[in-house]
């Protein structure tokens, strides 16, 4: 029962962080307007890309013009709503190494969860719209298109903030992990973005351990376009385990943390 | 002349320190380095699957199609991420630190960036060369003849890239985010010459595009790598001294007319 008040508790506390930071977002309405179009823009450059390829090949390896679509609409929405909810999972080796923890240290929720869900990057909103927008172009709209693919979205989401969290986390231990954590964001983006079976065996497996780009656009490529839903489990067993992982090395961390005795107020 | 000399004498100070201070920032160019390496990795294999069923695509044999791409990618990352500096110098005021010194800025900007663009240019062809040798074979060696040639057209396209990012950039002065405009500036590079050679549109829209700036940054250089010949060459040449004169008029431009605009907080 407490388990279940904890999450509540969470759950409310994310709804708050979201308002506010949506409320600071539109405080400069113009910005936001423009990145978030912005974005949306620049992701659509690479559907002429796909298609050029497509109309000249047909087809590479087992994918089809809108499998990539598929993977594309996933992986951006998912690495969207990651960072409007979470989007401090980019910033948190820097706060690490700043000595910037001691506020949250201080407030009555896991501090994980209240440093990722501090901060929203604006133009990760394009990038959640562009996938729901793509989706609606080349695939049948229904309702349970729709629901099955905002489950697919939150999944890959968690699987980018727990990674992109880990990676930063290791600022913990390594100083600074600034160039580190780049490159795992910058593979785990490249990879779930391209088609898998263009990878050869050898490296296959890095995409389902340690830059899971599987769980994020692969595996839900397999459940929606093929409907292999028993393959939501492996997902949903993925996700906790990244959760899981994301806490671990958090904790492990947070015993080396020294603060930088910055005077901050949270409002 | 000694005046000119004199004056040139300054710029030439700022690249030397500008490439000593490299040293400091090892790590975030060797992850440069390494994302170099990851982007041609995944495109090799992805070109290595579309050429498993066949020998041309669009008129280009596999190992050009590579060394293509490993050669337009060169050009872009030696002048990646300037447009963020200069945007963010200007946003967060230590543009006046510059402004009240002795010196042109955007000469200045030119010879503090010389330094990292010399190391990515060097750094990225040698990685870019061994890559493409191991798994595509050797370059052909006939372009050596044209050495001169090339290297001018390399680096017209560099200027005309990193001018353009400055003009973009110098917007910051007028606007309140101009981040959206230069991803897509950057995305018409990727499609228009990064990504895929332009021959491979149709011809309606190949013949438009290739009288592009953004053809003339990474598209004929690359085409000249490949293929050589004088026509291309003068053709290639005239229109980069166009485009570079435009792009340096419009810098200047922006900046004249910005410095009037801009206002600085103190602090």
């Amino acid at each position: 029962m407490s388990v279940f008040r904890e999450v509540k508790s969470h759950l409310v506390l994310l709804w708050k962080y979201f308002k506010f930071n949506l409320a600071a977002s539109m405080e400069y309405r113009a910005m936001f307007i423009t990145q978030v179009l912005g974005m949306a823009l620049n992701n659509s450059v690479f559907i002429i890309f796909w298609y050029m390829i497509f109309k000249n090949t047909g087809s590479i390896g087992n994918y089809g013009f809108k499998d990539i679509m598929f993977i594309w609409a996933v992986s951006s929405s998912a690495y969207g709503i990651a960072h409007i909810i979470f989007g401090n999972c980019a910033y948190l080796g820097d706060q690490i190494q700043k000595g910037e923890l001691d506020v949250y240290l201080l407030q009555p929720k896991n501090p994980l969860f209240s440093i990722l869900a501090s901060r929203t990057i604006i133009s990760a909103w394009g990038d959640f719209l562009y996938g729901y927008t793509i989706m609606l172009v080349f695939f049948s709209f229904s309702f349970f298109n729709i629901l099955l693919f905002s489950f697919l979205v939150v999944s890959g989401g968690v699987i980018f903030v727990t990674v992109f969290s880990i990676s930063e986390s290791l600022t913990f231990f390594m100083g600074s992990s600034r160039s580190i954590a780049q490159m795992i964001r910058e593979f785990l983006i490249s990879f779930s973005i391209y088609p898998e079976s263009i990878f050869g065996d050898k490296i296959r497996w890095l995409f389902y351990t340690l830059l899971p780009a599987g769980f994020i656009s692969f595996v839900p490529k397999e459940i929606f376009m093929n409907s292999c839903y028993i393959l939501i489990l492996l997902l949903l067993a993925a996700d906790v385990v990244f959760i899981f992982l994301n806490s671990l090395v958090f904790n492990m961390g947070l015993k080396r943390y020294e603060s930088g005795n910055l005077i901050g107020t949270r409002l | 002349m000694k005046k000119f000399f004199l004056k040139i004498k300054k710029y030439i100070s700022i690249l030397i320190v500008s490439f000593q201070s490299q040293a400091a920032y090892k790590t975030d160019l060797i992850a440069q380095n390494i994302f170099f390496a990851l982007i041609v990795f995944i495109f090799i294999n992805l070109w290595n699957k579309i050429y498993s069923t066949r020998t041309v695509f669009a008129g280009y044999k596999k190992e050009d199609i590579i060394w293509y791409f490993i050669i337009t990618e060169i050009i872009t990352l030696t002048t990646q991420r300037f447009f963020f500096q200069i945007s963010r110098q200007i946003k967060d005021g230590s543009f006046a630190y510059i402004l009240n010194k002795p010196y042109n800025y955007l000469l200045y900007i030119m010879s503090e960036n010389a330094g990292s663009m010399i190391y990515k240019f060097v750094s990225n062809s040698i990685i870019g060369i061994v890559i493409g040798y191991i798994f595509v074979g050797p370059l052909n060696l006939s372009f050596l003849i044209n050495l001169p040639q090339l290297i001018l057209c390399i680096t017209l396209g560099i200027l005309i890239h990193f001018f353009l990012q400055t003009f973009i950039a110098l917007s910051a002065m007028f606007l309140e985010d101009n981040t959206a405009f230069f991803w897509i500036y950057f995305k018409c590079i990727m499609i228009f010459g990064i990504l895929i050679p332009i021959d491979v549109f149709p011809s309606r829209i190949f013949n438009l595009i290739k009288y592009l700036p953004f053809a003339f940054i990474t598209y004929a250089p690359a085409k000249l790598f490949l293929n050589f010949s004088y026509d291309l060459f003068y053709e290639t040449l005239l229109f980069q001294i166009i485009y570079f004169a435009f792009a340096l008029m419009i810098s200047i431009f922006i900046f004249k007319k910005g410095v009037r605009h801009v206002s600085i907080q103190g602090g």
